[in-house]
C-alpha cells in the first residue's frame, strides 16, 4: 500500500510463494536489497521468523542436513495453507 | 552395503535428534514465557492497586472514571515503553509497516475487543453485579479463547490441555471468590452479569485476534499496535465520554478538577509503573501465544491470580485463606497438565 514494505514476517512468507525451497541464509540474501540496513535481515532473526511460520503451519521443512560443525540446516517451502494465508494478507 | 546403511541410519538418527532439540527448545521457550508473563502480571496488579488506593482515585464519585483513567494511562505508558523496546531492537519502522498491513488491522481489532469490551465490561460488571459474580465469570476468558482458537485458528488442543485449562480456570475462580454482597435478581444485577460475559468474551476475542495477526507479524510489534490503539480509545473516547456523563449527572462534581488532581497525584506514578510492568508481562505473553497457542498461553497466564495473592502475602498483610490454598493446588495441577508434553505443541494448528 503506497509503496510501504510488508511486515518482515509477511515478506518472508511472500518470498516463498514461488514454491522454491530456501534456507534461512537464502531468504536473508533475497530480502537484503529490500530491507538493507535493517537489523531484521540478520540470519538469526530470519531463522526465528521461519520457525514461527512453521509452528503455525505457514511453511514446512522440505529438507535438512547437518553442517560441518553439527548445526541443523533446514530448507523451507510454503504450505498450501500458508499460500492462501499469505496471499490474503498481501 | 551394510556399512553404508549403518552410516545412513546413524546420520538419520543424528538429524532426528537435532530437529527434535530445535523444535522442543522452541516449544519449551514459549511455555516458559507464558508462565513468566503470569508471574510478572501479578506485580502489575499490586502496583495498580497501590495507585488506585491513593487520592483522588478513591473518591466514591469516580468509581467508574478512576479505573478507566488508570487503564488509559497504564496502556499509554505500556505503548511508549513497547515502542522504545521495538526501536531498540531495530523495529521502529516495522511498527508503522505492520500498522498499515492486514495483520496489523487484526491487532487493532484485538485492541477494540480488549479495551472497551474487556476492561470496560469488567468494570461495569463489578459495579452492577459485584465482584463475587464478576470474577468467576470473567475468569472464563481462557476457556472462551480456547474454543474461539479451535474454531477460527484451527488450534490443536489435546484432551489433557483442555482438562488443564479447566483446572487453571477453576483455581482462579476459587482464589478470586468473595461472598456475594448484592442481592441477586434485580435488573441491574442481570445487566452486570451480561457485562461480565461481555468482558470475558472481549478478552478472549482480543487474544485470538492478535494471535491471528501474529501469524504474519512480530509479537512485540503486534503488542505495540494493540497498546497504542487501546490508549487512543481510552484517551479520545472512553474517558472523555465518562467524564461528560459524570459532569452532566452530578452538578457538584467537576471532572476537570478530578482529572487535574489525578494527573498530578502520587498514585499516577504507581499507575505508570504498572504500565511498564504490564508491558513487560505482555512482551512475554504475546510471543507465548504465538509459540504455544492461545489456549496454553492463556492457561498459564491466568496463574497470575495465584502469584498475585502469594506476592501479596509476602509483601503485605493479607491472610492465607483456605480458598487460596485450595485454589493454588488446583492451579498447579492445571499448569502441569497444560504444559504436558511439549512435543504436543510442535505443530500448533490443524492445517495439514
Amino acid at each position: 500500500m503506497f509503496g510501504i514494505k510488508a511486515p518482515f514476517r509477511l515478506a518472508v512468507g511472500a518470498l516463498l510463494l514461488d514454491g522454491q525451497p530456501r534456507t534461512p541464509a537464502q531468504v536473508a540474501e533475497a530480502l537484503r536489497p529490500e530491507y538493507a540496513g535493517s537489523r531484521l535481515i540478520r540470519l538469526a532473526n530470519v531463522e526465528a521468523q521461519l520457525q514461527a511460520l512453521k509452528a503455525v503451519g505457514v511453511v514446512r521443512v522440505v529438507s535438512e542436513r547437518l553442517s560441518a560443525v553439527g548445526d541443523l540446516e533446514q530448507s523451507y517451502v510454503i504450505s498450501d495453507y500458508g499460500r492462501d494465508k499469505v496471499r490474503k494478507n498481501l | 552395503m551394510t556399512q553404508s546403511t549403518n552410516a545412513a541410519d546413524a546420520m538419520a538418527a543424528q538429524l532426528a535428534r537435532a530437529r527434535e532439540k530445535k523444535e522442543l527448545g522452541y516449544a519449551k521457550k514459549g511455555l516458559v514465557l507464558a508462565l513468566v508473563s503470569g508471574i510478572i502480571w501479578s506485580f502489575d496488579g499490586l502496583a495498580l492497586g497501590q495507585g488506585l488506593g491513593c487520592a483522588p482515585f478513591t473518591l466514591p464519585a469516580v468509581w467508574l472514571l478512576a479505573p478507566l483513567l488508570a487503564a488509559g494511562v497504564h496502556d499509554l505508558c505500556a505503548a511508549l515503553f513497547c515502542f522504545g523496546w521495538n526501536a531498540g531492537q531495530g523495529r521502529a519502522r516495522e511498527v508503522f509497516r505492520t500498522l498499515v498491513s492486514r495483520p496489523g488491522r487484526l491487532c487493532v481489532l484485538g485492541a477494540l475487543f480488549g479495551a472497551p469490551l474487556g476492561m470496560g465490561g469488567y468494570l461495569m460488571a463489578v459495579s452492577l453485579a459485584g465482584p463475587a459474580y464478576t470474577l468467576p465469570i470473567t475468569s472464563l476468558y481462557p476457556a472462551i479463547a480456547a474454543v474461539l482458537a479451535a474454531v477460527f485458528l484451527r488450534e490443536r488442543i489435546s484432551r489433557r490441555a483442555w482438562v488443564g485449562l479447566a483446572l487453571c480456570v477453576a483455581g482462579a475462580v476459587v482464589i478470586g471468590y468473595t461472598p456475594p454482597e448484592t442481592d441477586a435478581g434485580s435488573f441491574s444485577f442481570y445487566l452486570g452479569i451480561a457485562f461480565a460475559v461481555l468482558a470475558a468474551f472481549g478478552w478472549a476475542a482480543e487474544g485470538v485476534c492478535v494471535t491471528s495477526g501474529m501469524d504474519l507479524a512480530e509479537p512485540a510489534v503486534a503488542l505495540c499496535i494493540r497498546e497504542f490503539t487501546s490508549a487512543l480509545l481510552y484517551g479520545l473516547f472512553i474517558v472523555p465520554g465518562v467524564m461528560l456523563y459524570l459532569s452532566l449527572g452530578q452538578s457538584a462534581f467537576s471532572s476537570a478538577r478530578f482529572l487535574a488532581e489525578a494527573l498530578t497525584s502520587a498514585g499516577l506514578l504507581f499507575v505508570m509503573l504498572a504500565g511498564v510492568i504490564g508491558c513487560t508481562s505482555y512482551l512475554c505473553w504475546y510471543p507465548a501465544m504465538n509459540m504455544t497457542g492461545v489456549s496454553r498461553a492463556m492457561s498459564l497466564n491466568i496463574t497470575y491470580s495465584l502469584w498475585g495473592v502469594l506476592f501479596s502475602a509476602l509483601f503485605t498483610d493479607i491472610d492465607i485463606t483456605r480458598n487460596l490454598v485450595i485454589g493454588s493446588l488446583i492451579i498447579f495441577a492445571g499448569m502441569f497438565l497444560v504444559i504436558g508434553n511439549p512435543r504436543d505443541i510442535i505443530n500448533l494448528r490443524n492445517v495439514d
